[in-house]
C-alpha cells in the first residue's frame, strides 16, 4: 500500500482493503440464582465495568406517580442494611470507581466501573445494594428536596421544555408521556411505600441480567458473583410490558411553551416512531441517517450549512420496548423559527415523496458500515450492544449480520419505509422560546396549544 | 497484543520529526480496527488580535470549509462517507483537529489533513456562513443557557491584561469584523508545520505509516515564524473581584469562585487538581457532603481546575437549592469548607482516594484511539514532551498532604479570588458591591 509515485493531491486516496472486523465474542452463563451473565473479555486496559439491567423502568411508573422508577434508581445507593449512604459513596469513591443507577424507559440499570484490581469492591457493592437496600425515609426526604430543585432548574432549560411539550402531545395518555424525573406535584406526593413496592416488584434475578466488560475472565466473574449474589432471589419470571403503542395524531399540531429571556427557539418536530425490535429497524436507521442522523444529512446541511439558522440539527428514532418518538431536534434563533420549521417540514415531505438517490444512500451505507468498528472500539461499547440484544430479544447474531443487512438496502427499501413510517401531515411541532414572537407564525402549521412549565395547557379565550 | 493489561494505562509510542519541522508521534495499538489522526496547532485565543477576539475558533470552523484540493463542504463528506467522524476544538492555548476512521482509511485522513496544512481556501460565502454558525453556537451555549455567560464573565474578571481576559468564543462584533485577509494572515502565521504536532494512534504498521506521513506532509514548506507565546503579564489578584448578575434568567441562585493558579503541570497545579477531587468528586467529597447532604442548601457543587499554559483558574461553585433568598449562606458554607482545608489540610485517606480517582480517570480516558491521541498531542504541545503521559500518574503519586495544604493556603485565599453571583429576579437582594 506504500506509494512511491509522485504525490498528486488532486486525487482522493482509495481506501485499503476492508479491515477484518467481527463483532467481538461474548459468553453467557447462568448464576445459581437464575441471573444471566454476559461477558465481553478484553484485557487492553485494566478496567472492568459491570451493568445490571432490571426490566421495568419509567414506563412502569404508576399512574399519577411519575418519577418512582427514577427515585428507586437514585435511592438504591442511599443506604443498605450494611452501609449508610455516605459509606456507599466512600467505598466506591475510594477506589476511584463509579457507581450509578439510572432509570430508562424500559429498564433500571446499575453501572459500576472500577480498575480491575478493585473488582472485589465492585461486586461487594453490587451485592449489597441489590440485596440490602433499605430506601431510608430520611434519604427520601433529602432526595425529594433535591429533585424539586432539579425540576425547577430543568424548567429553565430550553431543550427540556421543548421535550416536555413534545412528549405531552405525542404520548398523550401513554406511559411514555410521563416525566422521568417526575413533576413537582408527583415528587411532593411520593411515599416510601411507592418506592419499596416498585423495587419489590421488579428487582429479581429472573427479571434481570448482567453484562460485564473489560479485563475479566467469564468463569472467574461467575464464580465471584455466585458467591456474593447467592442470597439474592425472588420468585416470578420476567415482567411483561403491558402497554401498546401510542396513536398518531389526526393532523399536524403545534405546542408552544414560553421561556423567559429566550433568544432561541428549541424545536422538536415529529410523531410516534417505532419499537426497537421492528424488523425495519435497520432500514429506518439508514433513512434517518440520510434525513438528519449525521453531519452530512439533509436537515443539518439545510439548516446549518445552507441557511446558518443553527449550530446543529438532527433527527432520530428513539427506539424502546414499545414505539418511541421520531423527532427532528434543533435550536434556532428566534427570528428564523418559522422558516426553520418550514425547512424541516419540506425535508420530511420530500423524503416521503421522492425516492432518495442511490448515490446519497451509498454515502449513508458507507458511513454506517464504515463507522461500525468505531462503535465497538471499547469493551464497554460492545457490552452495551450485547445488552440491546438481550433486552429487546434480538437474535444472538444480530450484530454479526448487521453490516450485511445494511449493505443490502436499496433506495426502494428506503422509499417503502419512508412512506410507511413517516407522516408529514400528522406531525407534532413543539417549540420553547419567546411565545409572543413566534405564536402567530407557528399558527400557519396547525392548531396551537400553549403550555405552562408544569406541562398543562394554558386555557385562553378563543381568538375572534 | 498478549493478554496482559498494561501497567496503569502505559502508552508506548515513537516520535519523529520531519524535515519541515512537523513533529510526528505514533501510538500503535491493534485492539480495534480503528485509527485516530490528531493534529494539534499551538495557537489559541490568547494569540488573537485584540480586535479579532474569537478568531482562532472561527478559523477552526473555516478549516473544514475547503482547502487546495478539497472543495467546500467536502471535508466532512469524505470523512463520514468513509465511516469516520471528525471534530475540532479550540482553547485559549491550542487548536486540536482529529479524525477517527476505520483503519483502512489512513490515507484519506493524511490526504485531508495535509491538504489543509498546505493551503486552505476559505471563500467569502464560507466565511459568512461560519460567522453565522459561530454566532448561533454562542447563542446556544453562552446566551441561551442558564449560567452560560459564566466563562465570559469570569475571564474578564480574572485577567486584566493578559489575552486570557476574553473567552475563546469571542464577541459578536469581533467575530463579524473578521475578513478573508485576516484568515490568510492567521493561517500563514500559525498553521505551519513547526507549530503543529501530528499524532497517529490505533491500528497501523508504524514503518509503513511513517512513510505515508512523510509522503503527504514532508513537502509542505515551513516558513519559520518564531512564534513566541505572549509572556504572562497580568498583575496578581490582590483583592477579591466580585460581580453580581441579576439581568440573566437563571432558575436558581448560584455562587461561582475562580482562583488564579499556576500553569498546568506544575507541582502546585497537580496538588490543587487533587484537592478539587477531594472537594467535589463523588458523594463522599467535602463540598458534596457539607453543602448538599448535610446542610442541604445546594443542589449542585463542583470544583475543578481549568488548566492553561499560563496561570489558569481553579473553579469552585455551588448552585442553591431554593430559588429564593440571598446566596449568603451558600457563600459562608463554601468559605468554611475551603478555610478548613487551608487550616487543617487534608487526610492521607482523602489524598489516596483522590489519587485513585486520577488513576482511574486517566486509564479510563485511554480506552479509545482518540483519547490516547489527544493526550499525547496535548503533552507534546504544552510541555514539548509526549512522554509526560507516562509520567503523569507517578507525579501525582508524589504529592503529599503537606503539598496540598500549602498550595491551598497559597492560592485559595479570598484575596486571590474572583466571584460571580447569579441572582434570580425573585430574591430580595442585599446591597452588594459590584466591581
Amino acid at each position: 500500500m506504500t506509494d512511491h509515485t509522485p504525490l498528486d493531491r488532486s486525487i482522493v486516496p482509495k481506501p485499503g482493503p476492508l479491515p477484518k472486523v467481527s463483532f467481538p465474542s461474548f459468553e453467557d452463563g447462568l448464576l445459581n440464582n437464575g441471573l444471566q451473565v454476559w461477558t465481553v473479555q478484553n484485557n487492553e486496559q485494566p478496567i472492568v465495568s459491570l451493568s445490571l439491567y432490571v426490566r421495568g423502568g419509567t414506563a412502569f411508573d404508576p399512574r399519577h406517580k411519575e418519577g418512582v422508577a427514577s427515585s428507586v434508581a437514585e435511592l438504591m445507593t442511599k443506604g443498605t442494611k450494611r452501609r449508610s449512604a455516605t459509606e456507599i459513596a466512600e467505598a466506591i469513591d475510594f477506589v476511584g470507581g463509579s457507581l450509578n443507577v439510572s432509570a430508562g424507559w424500559d429498564a433500571l440499570t446499575i453501572h459500576i466501573s472500577v480498575l480491575s484490581k478493585y473488582l472485589d469492591v465492585a461486586i461487594d457493592l453490587l451485592s449489597d445494594i441489590l440485596q440490602n437496600s433499605t430506601f431510608p425515609e430520611e434519604e427520601l426526604e433529602r432526595m425529594r428536596l433535591q429533585r424539586l430543585a432539579s425540576i425547577r432548574q430543568a424548567k429553565a432549560d430550553a431543550g427540556f421544555l421543548a421535550d416536555l411539550v413534545f412528549s405531552k402531545l405525542v404520548f398523550s395518555g401513554h406511559p411514555y408521556g410521563q416525566q422521568p424525573i417526575g413533576t413537582e406535584h408527583s415528587i411532593r406526593a411520593m411515599q416510601r411505600e411507592d418506592i419499596i413496592s416498585f423495587a419489590q416488584q421488579f428487582l429479581r434475578p429472573a427479571n434481570s441480567f448482567l453484562t460485564a466488560a473489560g479485563a475479566i475472565r467469564p468463569d472467574e466473574l461467575r464464580n465471584a458473583l455466585d458467591r456474593s449474589l447467592n442470597g439474592w432471589s425472588g420468585a416470578g419470571s420476567e415482567v411483561v410490558m403491558s402497554y401498546g403503542d401510542a396513536d398518531l395524531s389526526a393532523h399536524t399540531q403545534v405546542g408552544l411553551i414560553h421561556r423567559e429571556g429566550a433568544v432561541q427557539s428549541a424545536l422538536r418536530v415529529g410523531h410516534i416512531g417505532i419499537a426497537r425490535n421492528t424488523p425495519d429497524f435497520i432500514a429506518l436507521s439508514a433513512l434517518n441517517m440520510l434525513l438528519g442522523g449525521y453531519f452530512n444529512s439533509r436537515i443539518n446541511l439545510n439548516l446549518r450549512e445552507k441557511n446558518g439558522y443553527t449550530y446543529g440539527a438532527r433527527s432520530f428514532f428513539d427506539t424502546r420496548m414499545a414505539a418511541g418518538p421520531f423527532a427532528v431536534s434543533t435550536e434556532v434563533r428566534t427570528e428564523v423559527t418559522v422558516r426553520a420549521v418550514e425547512e424541516i417540514l419540506s425535508e420530511i415531505a420530500r423524503i416521503v415523496a421522492e425516492p432518495v438517490r442511490e448515490e446519497e444512500l451509498r454515502m449513508v451505507k458507507d458511513y454506517m458500515i464504515g463507522s461500525f468498528p468505531l462503535q465497538i472500539e471499547t469493551p464497554q461499547q460492545v457490552a452495551g450492544r450485547v445488552a440491546t440484544i438481550v433486552l429487546y430479544g434480538l437474535e444472538r447474531d444480530y450484530w454479526d449480520t448487521y453490516r450485511e443487512k445494511l449493505s443490502a438496502l436499496t433506495s426502494v427499501d428506503l422509499y417503502r419505509v419512508a412512506r410507511e413510517y413517516l407522516h408529514p401531515n400528522e406531525l407534532t411541532i413543539a417549540a420553547s422560546g419567546n411565545v409572543q414572537a413566534i405564536e402567530e407564525g407557528m399558527g400557519e402549521f396547525g392548531d396551537v396549544t400553549v403550555f405552562n412549565d408544569e406541562g398543562s395547557v394554558i386555557e385562553r379565550p378563543v381568538a375572534i | 497484543m498478549p493478554n496482559h493489561p498494561h501497567p496503569s494505562g502505559y502508552l508506548a509510542f515513537e516520535e519523529h520529526r520531519l524535515a519541515n519541522g512537523l513533529r510526528v508521534i505514533l501510538q500503535e495499538d491493534h485492539t480495534s480496527a480503528v485509527i485516530c489522526l490528531n493534529i494539534a496547532y499551538h495557537v489559541g485565543s490568547k494569540n488573537e488580535d485584540l480586535s479579532r477576539r474569537g478568531f482562532a475558533h472561527l478559523f477552526e470552523h473555516l478549516l473544514f470549509d475547503g482547502s487546495a484540493h478539497v472543495p467546500r463542504g467536502k471535508f466532512d463528506e469524505y470523512i463520514t462517507q468513509a465511516g469516520g467522524h471528525d471534530n475540532a476544538y479550540t482553547t485559549e492555548d491550542k487548536t486540536n483537529y482529529y479524525e477517527v476512521l476505520p483503519s483502512n482509511q489512513l490515507d484519506l485522513a493524511l490526504w485531508l489533513e495535509s491538504d489543509r496544512m498546505l493551503k486552505f481556501a476559505a471563500s467569502e460565502i464560507g466565511l459568512a456562513t461560519q460567522k453565522q454558525v459561530v454566532k448561533e453556537e454562542k447563542r446556544e451555549r453562552y446566551d441561551n443557557t442558564p449560567y452560560g455567560s459564566l466563562s465570559i464573565r469570569m475571564n474578564r474578571l480574572a485577567y486584566k491584561q493578559y489575552p486570557y481576559w476574553w473567552a475563546v468564543i469571542g464577541d459578536m462584533e469581533t467575530i463579524d469584523a473578521a475578513t478573508l485577509l485576516d484568515v490568510r494572515a492567521f493561517f500563514e502565521r500559525f498553521y505551519v508545520p513547526e507549530n503543529a504536532v501530528l499524532v497517529l494512534a490505533g491500528d497501523f504498521d508504524p514503518p509503513q505509516a511513517l512513510e505515508q506521513i512523510r509522503y503527504y506532509f514532508e513537502s509542505i514548506p515551513n516558513l519559520p515564524q518564531h512564534i513566541i507565546q505572549p509572556p504572562f503579564n497580568d498583575p496578581d489578584i490582590v483583592e477579591e473581584r466580585r460581580e453580581v448578575i441579576e439581568s440573566e434568567p437563571v432558575p436558581l441562585p448560584a455562587v461561582f469562585y475562580a482562583y488564579r493558579i499556576p500553569p498546568e503541570g506544575s507541582k502546585e497545579y497537580l496538588a490543587l487538581d487533587l484537592l478539587t477531587d477531594i472537594l467535589s468528586s463523588g458523594e463522599s467529597s467535602r463540598l458534596y457532603r457539607r453543602l448538599v447532604y448535610e446542610l442541604q442548601i445546594a443542589s449542585e457543587v463542583a470544583a475543578y481546575v481549568d488548566g492553561r499554559e499560563m496561570p489558569g483558574l481553579l473553579y469552585v461553585y455551588a448552585i442553591q437549592r431554593e430559588p429564593n433568598g440571598s446566596t449568603e449562606a451558600l457563600e459562608t458554607a463554601l468559605e468554611d469548607v475551603l478555610a478548613h482545608v487551608v487550616r487543617e489540610g487534608v487526610t492521607e485517606h482523602e489524598l489516596q482516594k483522590a489519587k485513585n480517582k486520577v488513576e482511574a480517570r486517566t486509564i479510563g480516558s485511554r480506552l479509545t484511539a482518540q483519547g490516547k491521541a489527544d493526550q499525547l498531542a496535548h503533552a507534546a504541545v504544552f510541555f514539548n514532551d509526549a512522554g509526560r503521559v507516562n509520567q503523569i500518574l507517578n507525579q501525582y503519586v508524589q504529592i503529599t498532604c503537606e503539598d496540598v495544604r500549602q498550595a491551598a493556603a497559597r492560592y485559595l485565599r479570598s484575596s486571590n479570588r474572583c466571584t460571580v453571583l447569579y441572582h434570580t429576579g425573585e430574591q430580595t437582594v442585599a446591597a452588594e458591591e459590584v466591581s
